[in-house]
């Protein structure tokens, strides 16, 4: 190759590589790109991304752009090309100032990034001549979609992607369909059949338009099928490993009394502490209890008090499995009435990340990460959330304090859209390695610490004791003493939420073991503990929410207030605290290794939430399905006959 | 010549053709998507990625049963030349969204459909069959698939070379090689050619003789379309050999000539008389490469001395 041929093919290949193709002239195609682009576009302003001149930019400048892309799509536009260079050079500038603070916070990027999508998304509009440069920008809204999808932490997202797909398609399609009719084609005699389609107006009859309506529809309906599939079989979201670790504190109300509990929730119905040391839970002036105040959330738990929270949604956790999203404990019964009698929380110094102190477990039981970001919505306690041993908290607040069972609170309120992650390390525990852990169930335990939590009032009924060793009589290890303990309750109680009131001096334990064995997780957890407590292994009453139902679309579990919950932490030689619950299911971190499908829960979760249909439309339903399904049956046979027809025919390339 | 032909199911094998460029971008922002989900937790991306591996499926599929229903027939006139546009009628029956090439009468891709169509043979030869190459993407245009059909011709297409001009008749050197079969001298004519003067003659008689040329331009030419041994040449010298004999047989003719052309066909010498540039293209069309009877004797118009 002679050097003239070798840079005649290199420049050659750029030249066509960047060649201007023919300008697009239809309206529609490029009306369907402007949807999906101003769609996109807005699902990321949706997510807080960018101020109010780039969300002017964007609603104006694009629709702008693209009206301007087609007035003058047969000029070179030149000078349009090197203003919308320099303004992206502008942008990348930008970009840079303001990612060089950041730091090796990848989750920190992810807005000024989404603003440089945006930047580009809109100055690209103002240069779409061509359908290549539509196709670009429709790649472009794709991006853009990811990164809102990135950001999105709601439902309602699926409205936006819903807005951006239809679109979207319609593009596809049309710009396919225009590219073919580009193409010479034959035609009737003498009518120039070699004539471009896109200088004739071709006239459609309804038929046709219908029938193309229909086809396309179809398409859609088999993408989405097809999606559908895909998302029960692609793995859930949620790192091996993570890399971001979003903070967000949009108000800051410093909490009286550094380190106290505040729980505006429970409005005046708060028990108070009297040691001076913690401030009331409820906040002056507040009235009664929200709907969603959880009364365990307080100093003190009564579990002679009714009345359970709402379904309100009160959080959303990010997290690859489910656990226990623990608030804190209680440490001291007295036949009612839980106490946290723990001192004074210590605040923790440090920077991002918060390093936390946790329990000792031993080197064989050492766990992954378990990363749980909190996104709050409804203002509630200063308790800090979080799955057992947290070991790292990402917190936008340096006033962090935490108690001696571990359990850790914020010096300020947290408001709604407060957000904040934390690394835990759960002990990786099977039930055969439990069993296999003999002796005494205080080893590792302090002597105060043991003596706090094998606590159990003088008042204590003895057949409560009794029953305890009895069914845990021969057993040599704590796990099997937890769940022949569980395995009786579960078997002999049932929960209920509408239980009596307890009788006045009774003990809460005897009545619900041995009268009404009704109860709800309180009682449950509580027995548990007592009976624990009476045959020498220590235990505490945690609170906290359950870990709530997983949403499928955000990967989020989605905590409502009816998920408060109170189970039982047991003290494991060697290993640490563990938490047992006979009423809700959440696996030990090593048994939860799997991660679960993507959609997993889809159906159930979507039923929940579709409103009924009227009779009167379920046999139109049906039928439509019906319908369906014969229009299968038929077609795919017909599809499989004729592919099956060539294939058999062998192959054609004899003659060429 | 051209008939109106039936559509028949054709066969060929159904491949995937390389992807396009879309479903690689969209390959790509599926890992990306896939990625980011993975590390951040977040699950919107996911659904993205199931909608991205739905369009990339349907699009892999859809192709298929478009191109596995479709159904071609071809008819062409009897005779073409090389680089001049010819009409041929195409019946097709079958789903829209397929676009055909017909690698033997075009260089370039159409959309299936029923009715004449112009195209430009790219090479001569001579045509029992076409291979048509079918190719359909739709609906999404992402992933195309292919299908090679063999369409029977109901005769033969003969695709004749492209004539160069070639001027034969004027070139003393070449045409008045056989001077020596020159008889005799006459008077000179009013329109005789000067070049015709036989000036010995002149001189001996006082009176202005020309050459008797009758008998020269009755005389056959042989015209040896020798386009190389097998593998000797290059295609385009090939090629460019059977448009020299074209152009110089058409030029013999024109000047009227008897022409008497050889070639080889399948590896078989061949001579025989070409009375009209008609089959003079066909005898051309024919032509392949291979050793070539020559004539021992007559005037010789030798395509491999014009173009060695």
């Amino acid at each position: 190759m002679s050097g003239n041929e070798g840079r005649s093919g290199l420049f050659g290949r750029i030249r066509l590589a960047n060649a201007r193709g023919e300008p697009e002239s239809s309206v529609v195609v490029r009306l369907s790109v402007l949807c999906a682009s101003m769609v996109a576009a807005h699902a990321v302003l949706q997510q807080h991304v960018g101020g109010v001149a780039l969300a002017i930019g964007v609603y104006v400048g694009i629709p702008g752009g693209h009206l301007f892309s087609h007035l003058t799509r047969r000029r070179t536009g030149l000078w349009t090309k090197l203003v919308i260079a320099m303004s992206m050079m502008l942008a990348v500038t930008r970009f840079v100032q303001a990612i060089a603070h950041i730091g090796g916070d990848a989750s920190a990027v992810q807005v000024p990034l989404a603003e440089l999508f945006l930047w580009t998304l809109l100055l690209h509009s103002w240069d779409v001549p061509t359908r290549r440069d539509l196709s670009f920008s429709l790649v472009s809204s794709l991006v853009l979609m990811g990164v809102a999808g990135t950001l999105s932490i709601s439902l309602s997202f699926a409205y936006l992607l819903v807005g951006w797909v239809v679109p979207a398609f319609v593009a596809m399609l049309l710009m396919h369909r225009r590219e073919q009719a580009e193409l010479p084609a034959p035609g009737p005699p003498g009518a120039g059949s070699r004539a471009r389609m896109s200088h004739t107006r071709v006239r459609h009859s309804r038929q046709v338009v219908a029938g193309r309506v229909v086809a396309a529809v179809a398409t859609l309906t088999a993408i989405v099928a097809v999606a559908g599939l895909a998302f029960m079989a692609l793995p859930a979201a949620g790192g091996v490993r993570a890399f971001t670790f979003p903070v967000s504190l949009p108000t800051v109300s410093r909490v009286p009394g550094g380190g106290g509990l505040v729980n505006p929730t429970l409005g005046d119905d708060a028990p108070t502490r009297t040691d001076g040391t913690e401030v009331s839970s409820g906040q002056p002036g507040t009235g009664n209890r929200a709907s969603f105040g959880y009364f365990g959330f307080a100093t003190q738990l009564d579990t002679a008090l009714r009345g359970r929270p709402d379904d309100t949604l009160v959080m959303r956790v990010r997290a690859a499995q489910p656990a226990f999203w623990r608030g804190q404990s209680f440490d001291t019964w007295d036949g009612q009435t839980w106490t946290s009698t723990l001192p004074r929380p210590t605040v923790i110094p440090g920077s991002l990340p918060v390093e936390l102190a946790g329990d000792r477990t031993d080197d064989e039981f050492q766990s992954d990460r378990f990363t749980q970001t909190y996104y709050v919505v409804k203002p509630g306690p200063n308790m800090i959330f979080a799955a057992t041993s947290p070991r790292e908290l990402y917190f936008a607040d340096d006033r962090i304090y935490q108690l001696a069972d571990g359990s850790l609170r914020a010096g300020v309120l947290l408001e709604k859209g407060t957000v904040y992650t934390v690394v835990s390390q759960r002990p990786q525990v099977t039930a055969d390695r439990l069993r296999q852990l003999q002796g005494s169930p205080t080893i590792g335990l302090t002597r105060p610490d043991a003596a706090r939590y094998l606590q159990v009032p003088d008042s204590t009924p003895t057949r409560v004791v009794d029953l305890a060793q009895q069914l845990t009589s021969g057993m040599t290890n704590t796990y099997d003493k937890v769940r022949a303990l569980e395995g009786w309750i579960a078997t002999n109680t049932k929960y209920s939420l509408d239980i009596p009131a307890l009788p006045k001096g009774a003990d809460a334990v005897d009545h619900f073991l041995f009268e009404e064995r009704v109860g709800f997780c309180e009682q449950i957890g509580t027995s548990l503990v007592v009976m624990l407590r009476s045959i020498g292994v220590p235990a505490r009453l945690t609170v906290g929410y359950a870990a709530g139902e997983r949403n499928p679309f955000t990967g989020l579990y989605d905590v409502r207030a009816s998920d408060a919950h109170a189970w039982a932490e047991v003290w494991v030689p060697r290993v640490g605290w563990l938490p047992f619950d006979p009423t809700a299911s959440v696996p030990f971190a090593a048994s939860g290794d799997a991660r679960p499908r993507a959609g997993a829960g889809t159906f159930r979760f979507l039923g929940g939430r579709l409103p009924s249909l009227p009779d009167w439309v379920v046999p139109f339903f049906a039928a439509g399905a019906a319908g369906l399904g014969v229009a299968t049956v038929g077609w795919v046979p017909c599809g499989c006959c004729a592919v099956a027809a060539c294939c058999a025919s062998g192959p054609g390339w004899s003659v060429g | 010549m051209k008939r109106t032909p039936t559509p028949t199911a054709g066969a060929g094998w159904l491949r995937p053709c390389r992807p396009g460029q879309g479903a690689l971008v969209l390959v790509l922002l599926v890992m990306a998507f896939l990625g980011i989900s993975t590390t951040t937790g977040t699950g919107w991306p996911i659904v993205l990625v199931s909608l991205q591996v739905g369009v990339l499926v349907m699009s892999f599929v859809l192709p298929v049963f478009p191109l596995a229903r479709a159904r071609v027939e071809i008819g062409t006139p009897g005779d073409a030349t090389v680089g001049l546009p010819l009409t041929i009628d195409v019946v097709s029956r079958g789903p829209g969204g397929v676009k055909a090439w017909v690698p033997a009468l075009d260089r370039g891709w159409f959309r299936l459909g029923t009715g004449e169509l112009s195209v430009v043979p790219p090479r001569r030869g001579v045509l029992d069959a076409v291979a048509v190459e079918l190719r359909c993407a739709s609906p999404l245009g992402l992933w195309p698939w292919r299908r090679r059909i063999v369409v029977p011709l109901d005769h033969a297409l003969c695709i004749a070379p492209r004539a160069l001009d070639v001027a034969l008749s004027v070139d003393a050197d070449v045409l008045h090689r056989g001077d020596e079969l020159t008889r005799g001298v006459r008077p000179y004519d009013a329109g005789d050619a000067l070049r015709d003067v036989h000036w010995p003659a002149t001189a001996r008689t006082g009176t202005m003789q020309v050459r008797e040329r009758e008998v020269h331009e009755r005389a056959t030419v042989h015209l040896v379309a020798d386009l190389g041994a097998t593998g000797a040449l290059a295609g385009e010298r090939v090629e460019e050999r059977a448009s020299w004999a074209v152009g110089a047989g058409i030029d013999l003719l024109n000047a009227g000539r008897e022409l008497v052309v050889h070639t080889t066909e399948g590896g078989v010498p061949v001579s025989g008389l070409a009375r009209t540039r008609l089959e003079l293209g066909r005898r051309l069309a024919r032509a392949t490469t291979g050793s070539v009877a020559r004539p021992a004797g007559g005037i010789i118009v030798d395509v491999a001395e014009a173009l060695p």
